[in-house]
């Protein structure tokens, strides 16, 4: 992993397009503004992560429990 | 009846790929989509290259009327959508330990362009919406 330091009000450019800013500083917490192509998609990381995981929980689905679920939806629209 | 994966058929043209793979799965890439009556309103999405991966999967606006994501116009560039009505969504759905618990996740729709059969998983910044959205609370 690449480490630089940084200042208030200081950025760094990734490849061409994409610059990333210290824009503000405040105790524990680094604000950070992030110019990229809108196509590049910017998550925070523990949101991509906690789709990974539901994504994992979501593999190991049964069918026969999605055929109970699904029962009682049925029932319960007619 | 859950031997259908197996025995699955399918043509080339039912093939819908997710060039980025999923989160959590990167590398598995075709799907086929799977409607069963027994599993009805539930859809399976289906991997078919050869893993046994599969989703249970759900029109999220079944149980969430309401449900407007977030997109992106430039995030979606490569699902190559010409016009929204070639646009689905599908929610994933996660089967919990007492089914009726069972959720979706709205924060990462699948987007799928079911005319040139792309598809992608969306991830949206909209607090609106959980990853562990229940689908019997109206029930």
């Amino acid at each position: 992993m690449l480490v630089l330091t940084r200042k208030l009000g200081e950025s760094i450019r990734i490849g061409d397009d994409i610059v990333v800013k210290i824009v503000d500083m405040d105790g524990r917490n680094v604000k950070l503004g992030i110019e990229a192509p809108k196509k590049i998609a910017v998550n925070r990381e523990e949101i991509y992560e906690k789709i990974q995981k539901e994504n994992k929980a979501a593999s190991t689905a049964q069918e026969q429990s999605l055929e109970n679920i699904a029962n009682v939806l049925r029932k319960g629209k007619s | 009846m859950s031997d259908f994966f197996k025995n699955l058929v399918y043509s080339k043209g039912d093939i819908i790929v997710f060039p980025s793979g999923i989160p959590g799965f990167e590398k598995n890439k075709e799907y086929v989509i799977v409607s069963i009556p027994e599993y009805e309103p539930f859809e399976w999405l289906v991997c078919v290259d050869g893993s046994r991966l599969r989703f249970a999967i759900i029109n999220p606006l079944l149980f969430s009327p309401q449900y407007s994501p977030k997109l992106v116009k430039e995030q979606l560039e490569e699902l190559q959508i010409e016009k929204p009505e070639d646009v689905v969504l599908y929610s994933i759905v996660t089967i919990r330990e007492n089914p009726l618990e069972s959720t979706a996740n709205l924060v990462g729709p699948l987007v799928i362009n079911k005319n040139k059969r792309i598809g992608k998983q969306i991830i949206t910044d909209d607090d609106r919406y959980t990853t562990q959205e229940p689908i019997m609370r109206k029930q």
